[in-house]
């Protein structure tokens, strides 16, 4: 018999071998709970605007990722009324849309069948008094080197669009401007041809029934916008050029009168990844020249992207004598473009930015962006929107004609995570939340 | 004695105990795995191959934190993919690998001198990383303000890797120091006659140096050059390690499978793959399938939905239309894709098959103008390859409509016999150029500086 110590005994024999064996059995299933370092977080997210906007899709929803390159607010028809026009990529289309007395949306599609439009500039080049528009045809959205390209004119006729092609046979054209280049009193034109590996910076002359002698300004691949102004204050139009493949530039065109043209490159950046993504004229500082606006944020060269610290926005001060003076005024990841408005009506311009390169696989990262002036040209962020995403096309102008700036912006979603997707959306301003002048200036 | 057994026992028990919780403390607080940041953020496939690599990771062998990083880096995840591979680096200090891919990840993520230490790491565990280091290294310089750095970095890689004796010339180039570049385009170029890059890149050293001949020649050299420069690097990096995970793989077998007595197998994965998430190469890759397969219906409706949802291309064209007219689709509306495929490509294919339809529907003068067109596109091919001489051939057939339109061929003529050394035929051809154009600029510019010489 055994007596109770024995089975004490044995009890403790059992457990001093059973704990290991079930621990050595158990080890696997034992979960991970430890933590990592927490994860880097490189993405742009500011407090929210305090702006009263109101958001609005203006293209109908789809389920395929909607590819807008480019948006502008205009009054295409004279009657006081602008629309929203914009170069649909992927449909490879030209629509307009217009609001109807009802206050909705209706889309309009202006022409299509063109080989994915780039750039839409809207002007009356044979001065009949009706809005013509010029289309930059890329002809494709991917990385090519193969002409193309075309730059292709829709004459306002009555109620119709006759459609020209003023120049074919380039590589890819990204941009297309018109202005009096020559003094000749016709419209001329500044064209971007983007190419991939081999690109061009031209200026057509105009030489009456649609016809154009294409110069070449510069010969460099990857020119995205060629904005016209009159840089140096002579009374002329000059020509500056986003030049964001194998170099990083910005250039200016003096014009010397005569079509003659001095190239004056006003900016190299050595970073070969800085990604050029826009360039745009405004007198950011009201002092009575034209300053320069500049993004970068473009990573299309990566299957999926992140916003890198060296993306953002400068401001390109203009001081005269072609001197330019460069402030960094944003650090927005992936940003793609600018617009200027006084968004606040305190009487100073601020800035809006879009970006198609944010972290977008979280939520709260910033699609738009509101930089509000302090009227000294110190801005502070402030998020309007983190939806949609990969926003390349940002345009303002009063669009319910309430007297304040809203804004358009265009999405191109070629790269995933494909979530919270939009084509065209507009950001309204109301009254509602007016408090009539109690945070101005 | 039973008590003094008894007492021993419960002691070994109780250190046993304390013991045993101490290493089941220390393994439950081994690091999990990150998880993605939110779910349905990849399709089911992805996210099973995901689930795999946790569970290795979560017992990890060597290179399972590694592999679990790389999963999340080739998918975008930069942050996750970044915890794994410091996880990877704490395990195992001696892989070269983990170190390298940390330099690439942090690369992604803006971090650039982490990113910088984690290379020199790799490049000293592994030299045959030493270059491909050394590159990206510069390149994170070049991100932070820093050309000096960058040189020095680039300065160490060797001779034989174009990507950074470009880069390096170019810095030379763009920090004013045209003349030190000078010597390494021209070697470089010696070496790697087809490349157009580097021709672009002297083109603007000759500029700076004021020889503005040498530029213009430089540069119309490059339009006649096929090959560019490999410098996105990181990028190729996580391109190439993108088949090895999730769907990405799936897809790589399934092309790997595609032989002419396995069509049915690969059909069915492929639309299994579409089924779980859309992919326009795999769309287009079962359509070319089942064009083979005899099946252009099916093959029709795949490139339609294609061409609307991933946009329309030449290419894509190209297909939709052989597929319609594979499927019997009307004519005419085979004839309107390609005509279609002809806006977005001026190619002598697509003209090649048009042409039976012009035939049958239009004049002979429009199949002559298509034919001109055909060998002007072919023209141009031949001339970007450089092979001038069958260019010359062409375009000069080209040439012969004198359609407006020729004007080009005429032009790209006048580029051939130049290059050709034959000025007089070349001037004549800049100026049938005009007499069909006369606004065509660089027909006038050419005669402008030639026919003063």
């Amino acid at each position: 018999m055994l007596t109770s110590r024995r089975y004490i005994e044995l009890a403790l024999v059992g457990l001093v071998i059973a704990v290991p064996l079930a621990t050595t059995i158990a080890w696997p299933l034992l979960p991970a709970q430890g933590s990592l370092d927490p994860p880097v977080n490189g993405s742009s997210i500011y407090p929210p605007s305090t702006l009263p906007l109101q958001s609005l899709r203006l293209d109908p929803p789809s389920p395929v990722p909607a590819r807008f390159s480019h948006v502008q607010i205009v009054d295409l028809d004279g009657d006081l009324q602008p629309e929203i026009l914009a170069c649909d990529a992927l449909a490879n289309r030209l629509v307009a849309y217009h609001r109807t007395d009802d206050n909705t949306w209706t889309e309009h599609t202006i022409s299509s069948d063109m080989a994915t439009p780039a750039h839409a500039t809207v002007v009356d080049i044979d001065a009949d008094g009706d809005l013509d528009i010029l289309v930059a045809i890329l002809g494709n959205a991917f990385p090519d080197d193969s002409h193309v390209g075309r730059v292709l004119l829709l004459e306002r006729n009555g109620d119709r669009y006759d459609r020209h092609v003023l120049l074919e046979a380039t590589r890819r054209i990204a941009d297309i401007q018109a202005g009096d280049l020559d003094g000749d009193g016709d419209i001329d034109l500044a064209v971007a041809e983007f190419g991939y590996a081999r690109g061009r910076i031209l200026w057509l002359e105009n030489l009456g029934q649609r016809h154009f002698r294409d110069h070449q300004l510069l010969f460099a691949p990857g020119t995205i916008n060629v904005p016209i102004a009159d840089l140096d204050n002579d009374g002329d139009l000059d020509i500056v050029a986003n030049v964001t493949q194998d170099d990083e530039e910005i250039w200016a065109f003096e014009n010397l009168g005569h079509g003659r043209f001095q190239k004056r490159r006003l900016h190299k950046w050595l970073n070969f990844d800085i990604g050029g993504s826009g360039l745009i004229t405004a007198d950011l500082d009201q002092d009575g020249d034209t300053d320069l606006l500049v993004t970068v944020g473009d990573n299309l060269e990566y299957a999926y992207t992140y916003p890198q610290p060296y993306h953002g926005c400068f401001w390109f001060e203009n001081n005269g004598e072609w001197s330019f003076q460069i402030h960094r005024i944003s650090h927005l990841g992936g940003a793609h473009a600018a617009s200027v408005a006084d968004l606040d009506g305190d009487g100073d311009n601020d800035v809006v930015l879009v970006s198609m390169f944010n972290d977008w696989r979280r939520n709260d990262t910033a699609s738009l962006v509101w930089l509000e002036n302090d009227g000294q040209q110190q801005f502070t962020h402030s998020q309007i929107a983190s939806q949609p995403t990969h926003l390349v096309t940002v345009a303002t102008g009063d669009l319910n004609r309430d007297g304040r700036p809203d804004i358009v912006a265009g999405g191109w979603h070629v790269i995933p995570p494909f979530r919270r997707l939009g084509g065209v959306n507009a950001w309204l301003s109301h009254r509602s939340h007016d408090n009539s002048g109690g945070d101005r200036k | 004695m039973n008590r003094l057994r008894i007492t021993l026992l419960i002691t070994l028990l109780a250190i046993e105990t304390v013991l045993i919780a101490w290493c089941i403390n220390k393994r439950i607080g081994r690091p999990a795995p990150p998880r993605l940041p939110a779910d349905g953020m990849v399709d089911a496939e992805t996210a099973r191959d995901f689930q795999r690599l946790w569970i290795l990771a979560e017992n990890p062998r060597r290179g399972d934190w590694l592999a679990l990083g790389q999963a999340f880096a080739v998918y975008g995840f930069f942050p996750q993919a970044d915890q794994c591979l410091q996880q990877a680096i704490q395990l195992e200090p001696d892989s070269a690998n983990n170190w390298f891919w940390s330099g690439l990840v942090l690369n992604r993520l803006g971090q650039t001198t982490r990113s910088t230490r984690q290379l020199i790491q790799a490049a000293r565990l592994d030299p045959g990383l030493t270059d491909t280091c050394h590159y990206i290294a510069a390149r994170n310089h070049l991100r932070n303000d820093s050309p000096e750095l960058a040189e020095a970095e680039l300065r160490q890689i060797g001779t034989g890797h174009l990507a950074g004796q470009y880069l390096l010339t170019y810095l030379l180039v763009h920090t004013d120091r045209p003349s030190a570049a000078m010597p390494i385009l021209d070697a470089l170029i010696a070496q790697h006659s087809d490349v157009h890059s580097l021709y672009q890149l002297r083109a603007r050293a000759a500029e700076a140096l004021g020889d503005s001949d040498m530029a213009r020649q430089d540069r119309q050299t490059v339009e006649r050059l096929p090959e560019t420069i490999a410098t996105d690097a990181v990028a190729d990096q996580l391109g190439e390690r993108s088949f090895e995970f999730g769907l990405e793989k799936r897809i790589f077998q399934a092309g790997r499978l595609n032989t002419p007595g396995n069509l049915q197998a690969v059909v069915n994965e492929l639309k299994a793959i579409l089924e779980i998430s859309y992919r326009p190469r795999v769309a287009r890759l079962l359509a070319s399938i089942e064009l083979q397969r005899r099946q252009p219906e099916s093959a029709v409706k795949l490139l339609q939905q294609m061409t609307k949802r991933d946009g329309a291309t030449a290419d894509s064209l190209i297909e939709l239309g052989l597929a319609m007219d594979d499927a019997g689709h009307e004519p005419t509306r085979v004839f309107q894709i390609f005509q279609q495929a002809l806006q977005y490509r001026l190619d002598p294919e697509i003209c090649r098959l048009m042409t039976p339809f012009v035939k049958t529907q239009s004049s002979q003068a429009d199949v002559d103008r298509l034919e001109a067109l055909r060998q002007h596109a072919a023209g141009l091919q031949a001339f970007s390859e450089n092979r001038i001489d069958q260019a010359v051939k062409l375009f000069e057939t080209a040439a012969s409509t004198a359609h407006q339109r020729q004007a080009d061929s005429n032009f790209f003529l006048g580029e051939c016999l130049r290059l050709l050394e034959q000025p007089h035929a070349a001037l004549d051809a800049y100026r049938r150029c005009l007499e069909l154009r006369p606004h065509h600029g660089r027909a006038a510019d050419a005669l402008d500086r030639y026919g003063k010489t």
